[in-house]
């Protein structure tokens, strides 16, 4: 009887002990913790605005373009959210405070909507057709993963790469240079290509570069306020050690070049060699990263500035040597007035 | 005539000097043997190690939280294996800890829209101090470990963002205290074990900074950063109950609390686990050979 009450006493001291024990760290310990929103209307609506407000990157530069004040968009826009409104309602809110970034890499997404802002090709001319591609590719194009190519008429090459994010290998690019190595010049046609891994754009710019080429700028941000920059990094392009283009080459954009896509006319418009032809490229110079809010759903917006080789920004677009538009009366003759305007370039040269 | 004394009294001084000391050794190693009476330790023969090992499995819940993945909160539920071994020289005070601690973890956000998932691999080495108390019913034990680590959070709706890599190495003061007790002929040792990072290095994005430009462009920018017990407050702790089966094996049940934050570069990261522990103890012990 007093063994089984000395160890019932053990046991209670012991846990009691090792409760004290494990309780004093947990309050030594200070809890690493963020601000949680409530997933309210007003809850999903101060998250979005937040975190777009410590990580977006350009309220700099487009303060300087246009006046945007991101206090001033909350103001605006928090007075038309309640408690009481539908999800479509709230959706519509956010979705016009984020178009005053007026970004095509800052989206809302959920299960029933996409919000965007498409402006910078909506309000322009498309300077590209399906119905006229086909007049020129045919049906004997060769593909090599994300490029369709062919020899035209005149021993012109030409390449079309609808979207950097359809992979294309060193192998690739290779096969497709070797073929049309006979060629007087080569046209790439990214037309439409609205962008995708940076890593392809570089992979194909890199043909073209004969020495270490200073191609532009990176930067990111650092802390939570608006100025917070890293001292920007110059991207440099390297001559591939493959097969390199030394020959003439036309590269074709239209206003749906963005993102990737316009990363790669940056590049190409550095080589001597290169002509840009067509239309403003669309622009898009942050890489984006995600996030997501209280009520699942996500959002997008630039993160990593990246400006062109004089150390400005390509946000709004970069513009080409020529500029050209497809006219009606080629389209009626089933032409391309920008592909016709890069191959009379390049027979000139 | 006075140096010859000088030196028979020095040479008196040294005698007595190490007889005493070879006495109080004696007595010293005598209460030794005596305070380390404990069956699973009561050799006190010089030669030979004695290894304790075990390997748990848990499972439990997982709470993490990545601001550079997402503001939103992560929960789910996740596996975690520790392997342990515990060396020491019967007769010695200090023993070698060696560590192994795999995770992985499920989680989805508040509104299940989004999952991440989050791995992990913790290396632990440690030298502790041992104390056998109230009749060798009581070990404590206090000492240093040293941890790396590396591991994951993937977030499968990151664009450029998907995922965060983690890597760490910190040196932590660690402690525990076992107490044996028996129960009718059942032999129970209830343990509570706990360490604490003090300072370390850690691999951190800067803030807004992207894996493309640390990997695909080699851009570093504050990426390896010193911690300390305020920037990277990990703290693990173990609460155990091993329960005698045989004479050399024990089965473990218990709890484990690994809390992992860390706030550097404006980013901030926790991962909180806590799991529900399950496995065995093996004893044994290498004899060494003198031919």
């Amino acid at each position: 009887m007093k063994a089984t009450f000395y160890i019932m006493s053990l046991i209670r001291n012991t846990i009691v002990t090792l409760t004290i024990m494990m309780i004093f760290p947990v309050c030594i310990t200070s809890c690493i913790e963020e601000e949680e929103f409530d997933n309210s209307p007003h809850g999903n609506f101060d998250a979005l605005w937040k975190i777009i407000d410590e990580h977006y990157c350009f309220f700099e530069y487009k303060h300087q373009a246009y006046g945007l004040d991101w206090n001033e968009v909350y103001n605006k826009y928090k007075v038309r959210v309640s408690n009481d409104m539908t999800s479509d309602q709230l959706f519509e809110v956010m979705a016009d405070m984020l178009a005053e970034l007026r970004d095509g890499h800052v989206n809302l997404s959920r299960s029933a909507d996409f919000a965007r802002y498409w402006k910078w090709h909506e309000n322009y001319p498309a300077n590209f057709s399906d119905t006229l591609q086909r007049i020129y590719l045919g049906t004997d194009y060769k593909i090599a993963a994300g490029m369709k190519y062919k020899i035209l008429d005149d021993n012109i090459g030409y390449i079309y790469y609808g979207s950097f994010a359809s992979g294309v290998g060193e192998g690739n690019i290779d096969e497709v240079l070797n073929r049309l190595m006979l060629c007087r010049g080569i046209i790439i046609d990214i037309r439409n290509n609205s962008g995708g891994l940076l890593t392809y754009a570089e992979r194909l710019a890199a043909r073209f570069a004969q020495e270490s080429t200073l191609v532009g700028y990176i930067s990111h941000k650092t802390g939570k306020g608006h100025d917070c920059f890293s001292k920007p990094e110059e991207q440099r392009l390297y001559p591939s050690s493959n097969i390199r283009w030394h020959k003439n080459a036309c590269v074709l954009t239209n206003r749906h070049v963005y993102s990737a896509a316009n990363e790669f006319v940056k590049y190409m418009k550095c080589f001597a060699n290169v002509r840009i032809v067509g239309d403003n490229t669309g622009g898009g110079a942050g890489l984006p990263f995600n996030s997501s809010l209280p009520n699942g759903w996500a959002v997008r917006f630039s993160a990593c500035p990246m400006y062109d080789n004089k150390g400005n920004s390509t946000e709004f677009g970069i513009a080409p040597h020529h500029k050209v538009d497809i006219t009606d009366s080629d389209f009626r003759k089933g032409k391309d007035t920008i592909i016709e305007y890069a191959r009379k370039l390049l027979k000139e040269k | 005539m006075t140096q010859i004394r000088k030196r028979y009294v020095r040479t008196a001084l040294r005698k007595t000097a190490t007889t005493l000391a070879a006495a109080l050794c004696t007595v010293a190693g005598a209460q030794h043997c005596r305070t380390h009476d404990i069956p699973e330790l009561s050799h006190c023969e010089s030669s030979g190690k004695i290894i304790t090992t075990s390997y748990s499995i848990g499972i439990g819940t997982t709470e993490i939280l990545d601001t550079y993945l997402s503001q939103e909160h992560f929960s789910g539920t996740g596996i975690t294996f520790l392997a342990t071994s515990d060396r020491i020289r019967p007769g010695r005070k200090w023993s070698t800890t060696v560590q192994h601690q795999a995770n992985l973890s499920a989680t989805h956000d508040r509104a299940d829209n989004f999952d991440e998932l989050e791995g992990s691999y913790n290396f632990f080495w440690g030298r502790m101090r041992n104390w056998y108390l109230c009749d060798s019913h009581l070990r404590l034990q206090a000492g240093a470990t040293g941890n790396t680590g590396i591991g994951f959070i993937y977030n499968i709706s990151g664009g450029n963002n998907p995922a965060q890599a983690r890597f760490h190495i910190d040196v932590r003061p660690a402690a525990s205290a076992a107490y044996r007790f028996d129960i009718g002929r059942c032999r129970i040792t209830a343990g509570y074990s706990f360490d604490m990072a003090l300072a370390g290095l850690m691999f951190s994005p800067n803030y807004g900074q992207s894996y493309y430009e640390i990997f695909s462009r080699g851009d570093y920018d504050r990426n390896i950063v010193p911690t300390t017990a305020v920037s990277m407050p990990y703290f693990r702790q173990q609460l155990t109950v091993d329960i005698n089966v045989g004479r050399k094996l024990s089965l473990r049940a218990g709890y484990l609390g690994d809390y992992q934050q860390s706030h550097v570069n404006s980013l901030k990261q926790h991962i909180y686990s806590h799991r529900f522990m399950i496995g065995f103890i093996k004893r044994f012990r290498i004899t060494g050979y003198r031919p």
